[in-house]
């Protein structure tokens, strides 16, 4: 008796308190980005989650459902209510307000900078409920532990990192946890429950999808495995219809569940469902033979009638095909060919091996042991960790990005692993009665064992000392099992604070001796940008910067990171990838006062325009093909250069003159790129319709601003010429005259 | 303190005094090639001092005190006349100098002979306006003046423009004008226009004695710009006259008799063509502003940043023009409005309102009712009207329109009562089941037998 409670208090006493701290380090370890850097939002979209959840506590919400964003996409607006997640924003303002309201007058920075970290906490809690369903709550515990601390999910949920998925990750494990609560209970009460939370994820993350296509994925599966049941019937149909009424709910779905592919599998179970109801109904009232026909000829009846009604609704345009995005996730190649813009994101690559050891370290090894252990018990639970196992994997491999979908069940399987070897090497109580019932279980351990296993299956029957079961090598076991979770911890803990937690607004290097060199050239240019210009001026940029030049500048843009015209992104490519006469005349027609190029020769920073230069060509072609050509970029042997040997039309784009002008200077003569590891031509950069406004410390930023038409009427070339002291030729009769005369 | 009132009335009455007839300034800058020439424009300086200019005279070969458009990066002279041929020794007149006293809103007349220096020249050319070369006449031999020494260089011309904002019925319509000088070319650059040019007949070239056309003139016939002005996209005025006699006394009191022509003036127009001329230039009539503008929907009458698509929509604009001394309500009536978005969404023309005398501003509104467009954005409200003589109206305001908001759709429409009827018969029916369901305990029971034998 432990503090006077018997051993069922104890052990819940426990798990409280384990889940506890396993919180506590979920959240601690994804501070290192404000004790290394300061508390800030990071990145690119978080900035406009953040702008937006501003807009919200400043406003109201009815405001924000009705928000016209003029300073973005400018001069096309931006319907923000009708094409955002609002989940996010809500949460994070709802917190504030009661905060306020309990009179803790909390920023509402630090709210957005927190959520995640938060939220991660809730994350580990619903990991565990959703274990102790398929296994038991010490595999719960395991798998919180994992999921606490995994890299593949920190990545997304540092502290700043204020994006959708900070809260979906939680959402998507709960809803599951709900709907396996639902279908284990067939009740009517935990279905609504999924249908709830499944609204919430709908109203924070496009990967509401994944759910949508699981849950009836699983469904289907049980259907066919002959496992239809009432309690399958009635999770199902009170999830369905109640979490599609909901999630229309949300403007940025709207009729999308009854209108695209996407949702149709959903509403094709929930037919079938209903169809195998009423025939389990009739054949309570019929005798099998008439029954068997009758089954038959409805079942083949009603899948054409369906089928046929889909394509035909397809065709007629009332269904909207797969959308590109979808497309791109059975096409690895699909999105470079047809949709750059996509493509050119580069969380949409397909992901690297290594990443996979890297993000999920160890658990990628227990992840298929734990997949077989699902097998090996195979209730309706188990299914579905298998289903969801399986379609995740192969999302996680077609793009970087759903690595995220992947962590959640890899860490539930992993823990269910660990824990069913752990149950079996720490049990020393039965060691009798469990061996021959586990024997085979045993067996197919860990496949790090074999040798181990190989040894004990021969001996087993022979010694009761010796084999799996002896002290010695459940010892051995053991400690290379707790050897490798600390790995796993101190490899979490490592990748966590040095590849996770930088900002990425700011960046970290360090100088020869070791000391720690902060480049803060964003910062500096917004800052810049937000003080030295008129508030209403327009600032043209790639779409990249968008959400940081609203947020952090508060300047209008035209183009950001919600890349909702296609169009719109292709003329600012155009412009960036176009000589300056005809670049000035697009910057003209959009009001353009400045323009911000990123450039990293000088510091060797890779992540800059002239690098994704060729995206933007990309982009512009496939809309102004005429005007754009990306084989003009190339040189005649097809290399992409920016030396004495780039193209004519590399060397007079505006984004080539915006980042090397003045750059030779510095130099004294040639000017060294060392991104690009170039000697650069040393002809002169000359810039007529743009003069240079500011440059970073680091020539990280440079800020352009394009000039006015000229006062006196003449081209602006030769304005310039005439500033630079070169008077204009005369006409040609005279000269000749003047020659003659003379 | 009567006194210290008597002072300040003073001082202020001097200073309503001084103020010129322009509407951007009162100080002149005069460059003249040496003292003794002030005295070949009398007429014209008099003039220019009865308007209550102040006028400073400097002299290019006199370099005390030195002549500086600028001081401490500010406009020292708020108008600029050029009548020295020579050039200063300082070389502080520029093409440049001229081109900054431009941009900053100068104005200038430059009037120059046949000794053009190559500043002018320069400064010219970067106008898109090229004059012939040095020594050179615009000549015409069948329209010079009767008092004309043989070489027919001093023409007789009427063809002025006919620009109210620019020169006055009476000028247009009064007696040709006298002119001996250096001809020009006039670029293709829209801010150009020519105000006095040649007749067909007349070319441009040097008069020695025994001078043998054997080139090209560089210009020919109605081409050859004898008065052009341009106007600077900041309103400022330039005008360049092709000669300093055009100013001169002499040329004022000249009587005009074309030769071979019945019509003799005892004057010429040159007098009353130069005051309007110096008038313009140094904006004091041809001016435009726009003194208020309104937008608003049709039945409100606050303005607003932000309208809804296919709002009913007023925009109103006041503008008015310098004449004579006051600001009156502009008499155009092809004023414009666009609302653009990338391109022109809605261009009409603004309705000009009948004015009211008593009026403060002295103005005449503009008026347009529009519906706006069914396309959201950030739209930009803009009158650009731009006339020869006049000077610039660019007037943009940003709208933004914005899409419906949530509640302000039509809550019922018959379209959809088929499913309006669904919906409460579906309400209707599940509420009846269930009251069935719960009060009917009886036929709850004997389905739950009925399950059992089955």
């Amino acid at each position: 008796m432990v503090l006077g409670l018997d051993v069922q208090n104890q052990a819940a006493l426990l798990k409280v308190v384990i889940l506890g701290l396993i919180s506590f380090v979920a959240i601690a370890s994804r501070l290192f980005s404000i004790i290394r850097f300061e508390s800030v939002i990071h990145e690119f979209d978080p900035w406009f989650n953040y702008r937006a959840t501003r807009y919200l506590v400043s406003t109201s919400f009815y405001e924000f459902w009705n928000w016209f964003d003029e300073r973005s996409w400018y001069p096309l607006g931006r319907v923000v209510g009708g094409t955002v997640f609002p989940g996010l924003m809500v949460t994070s303002a709802t917190i504030y307000n009661i905060l306020h309201a309990l009179n803790f007058p909390v920023d509402i920075r630090n709210i957005c900078v927190l959520l995640a970290p938060a939220f991660s906490a809730f994350t580990a809690i619903s990991a565990y409920l959703l274990t102790a369903e398929i296994k038991d709550s010490s595999a719960g515990l395991l798998a919180a532990a994992f999921i606490g601390i995994a890299p593949g999910y920190i990545s997304r949920s540092v502290a700043g990192s204020y994006d959708n998925e900070g809260i979906a990750i939680f959402l998507l494990m709960f809803t599951f946890y709900l709907w396996i609560k639902g279908l284990k209970e067939g009740s009517a009460f935990y279905g609504a429950l999924t249908a709830l939370f499944y609204f919430y994820m709908v109203a924070a993350w496009g990967g509401y999808v994944f759910i949508i296509n699981l849950i009836p994925l699983h469904a289907f599966v049980l259907i066919l495995m002959g496992r239809f049941s009432s309690r399958l019937y009635v999770a199902y149909s009170s999830f369905y219809v109640l979490g599609t009424l909901m999630s229309m709910q949300i403007p940025f779905v709207g009729f999308q569940p009854t209108r695209t592919s996407e949702h149709m599998a959903a509403l094709g179970i929930f037919g079938i469902l209903q169809i195998i109801a009423f025939v389990e109904l009739v054949r309570s009232h019929l005798a099998s033979k008439q029954f068997q026909i009758l089954f038959k000829s409805f079942i083949v009846f009603s899948f054409f009638t369906m089928f046929f009604a889909l394509v035909l609704l397809t065709l007629g345009g009332y269904i909207a095909p797969w959308t590109g995005r979808f497309y791109s996730l059975w096409d690895t190649g699909y999105a470079k060919k047809y949709i750059p813009i996509i493509a050119s994101v580069s969380e949409h690559q397909p992901t690297a091996w290594p990443s996979f050891f890297f993000d999920l370290e160890m658990l990628i090894f227990l992840f298929p042991v734990g997949i077989y252990l699902c097998f090996r018990e195979l209730r309706d639970e188990h299914v579905f960790v298998i289903l969801y196992g399986i379609t995740a994997s192969y999302f996680a491999g077609v793009m970087v990005r759903l690595m995220l979908t992947l962590t959640p069940i890899v860490c539930v399987t992993a823990a269910v692993a660990v824990s069913h070897l752990l149950d079996l090497y720490l049990d020393i109580n039965n060691l009798e009665t469990e061996r021959s019932v586990d024997k085979s279980e045993s067996d197919n351990k860990g496949k790090h064992k074999k040798l181990k296993e190989g040894g004990s299956r021969s001996s087993l029957n022979q010694s009761k000392i010796f084999g799996i079961r002896s002290f010695d090598t459940r010892a051995t076991v053991l400690i290379f099992f707790y050897f490798f979770l600390i790995i796993f911890v101190w490899h979490c803990t490592w990748v966590t604070s040095n590849a996770y937690s930088s900002p990425s607004i700011v960046l970290a290097s360090s100088h020869p001796d070791g000391s720690q060199f902060i480049i803060d050239d964003f910062r500096e240019a917004y800052y810049w940008l937000r003080k030295n210009t008129d508030y209403n001026s327009k600032v043209m940029s790639w779409w990249d910067y968008g959400y940081q030049i609203a947020g952090m500048a508060d300047r209008t843009t035209l183009v950001d990171n919600n890349t909702w015209n296609n169009t719109h992104i292709a003329t600012v490519g155009k412009a960036m990838a176009s000589s300056e006469g005809v670049a000035y005349q697009i910057m003209r027609r959009h009001d353009v006062s400045y323009v911000l190029v990123i450039f990293g020769g000088l510091l060797g920073y890779s992540g800059d325009d002239i690098n994704k230069f060729l995206w933007m060509i990309r982009i512009a072609e496939g809309v102004y093909p005429d005007e754009v050509k990306e084989g003009n970029f190339f040189t005649p042997r097809g290399e992409y250069r920016v030396d004495d040997e780039a193209t004519p039309t590399m060397r007079n784009s505006i984004m080539y003159k915006m980042s090397y002008h003045n750059y030779n200077e510095l130099f004294g003569g040639q000017g060294q790129d060392r991104v690009r590891g170039a000697r650069l031509s040393s002809e002169k950069i000359k810039l007529s319709t743009l003069e240079e406004a500011y440059t970073t410390e680091n020539w990280i930023v440079r800020i352009y601003k394009v000039k006015e038409l000229d006062n006196l009427g003449r081209s602006l070339e030769q304005a310039a010429a005439f500033n630079s002291g070169k008077k204009r030729r005369r006409s040609k009769i005279k000269s000749t005259r003047n020659s003659k005369n003379g | 303190m009567r006194r210290i009132l008597c002072i300040v009335v003073l001082v202020f009455a001097v200073l309503i005094l001084v103020e010129s007839k322009s509407t951007t300034g009162s100080r002149v800058l005069v460059l003249l090639d040496n003292e003794d020439d002030k005295k070949l424009y009398t007429r014209f300086f008099g003039s220019l001092e009865g308007r209550d200019y102040i006028v400073t005279y400097k002299t290019v070969t006199n370099l005390n005190p030195s002549i500086e458009l600028f001081s401490y990066g500010e406009r020292v002279f708020d108008h600029f006349i050029n009548f020295a041929q020579k050039k200063d020794k300082t070389d502080s007149i520029t093409p440049t100098s001229l081109i900054n006293f431009v941009n900053d809103g100068g104005n200038i007349l430059l009037a120059v002979s046949s000794e053009i220096t190559e500043n002018i020249r320069n400064f010219a050319r970067e106008l898109d306006i090229e004059f012939d070369e040095r020594d050179t006449f615009v000549i015409d031999h069948f329209n010079y003046n009767v008092s004309d020494d043989g070489k027919h260089t001093l023409l007789v011309s009427s063809n002025f423009i006919n620009n109210e904002a620019i020169l006055s019925k009476e000028v247009v319509e009064g007696p040709p004008v006298l002119f001996r000088g250096i001809g020009h070319k006039v670029g293709s650059v829209p801010l150009l226009t020519k105000v006095l040019w040649a007749n067909d007949t007349a070319y441009s070239y040097e008069t020695k004695d025994d001078q043998v056309v054997d080139q090209e003139p560089l210009v020919i016939g109605n081409n050859i710009g004898l008065i052009s002005t341009l106007q600077a996209r900041n309103n400022a005025r330039v005008t360049l006259v092709g000669s300093l006699e055009f100013f001169s006394d002499r040329f004022f009191d000249s009587s005009v008799q074309k030769l071979k022509s019945s019509e003799s003036y005892p004057k010429s127009g040159n007098e009353a063509f130069a005051n309007d001329l110096t008038k313009w230039t140094l904006q004091e009539k041809g001016v435009l502003r726009v003194t208020s503008r309104l937008h608003h929907k049709d039945d409100e009458y606050e303005q607003l940043d932000t309208y809804r698509i296919k709002d009913n929509f007023t925009y109103t604009i006041e503008i008015s023009e310098y004449v004579n001394d006051h600001w009156q309500a502009f008499n155009g009536n092809d004023v414009q409005l666009e609302l653009i978005m990338l391109d022109p969404y809605i261009r009409v023309n603004l309705t000009a309102l009948p004015t009211n005398e008593h009026q403060e501003h002295h103005s005449r509104k503009y008026k347009a009712h529009v519906q706006l467009p069914d396309v959201y954005g950030v739209f930009t409200l803009k009158v650009n009207y731009k006339r020869p003589g006049y000077t610039y109206i660019v007037d943009t305001t940003t709208i933004t329109i914005r899409h419906f908001r949530h509640n302000e759709y039509p809550r019922f429409i018959s379209a959809a009562y088929p499913y309006y009827t669904g919906a409460a018969s579906m309400g209707t029916g599940f509420l009846l089941f269930c009251f069935i369901w719960i009060f009917n305990k009886d036929a709850g029971k004997s389905t739950a037998e009925k399950k059992k034998i089955n």
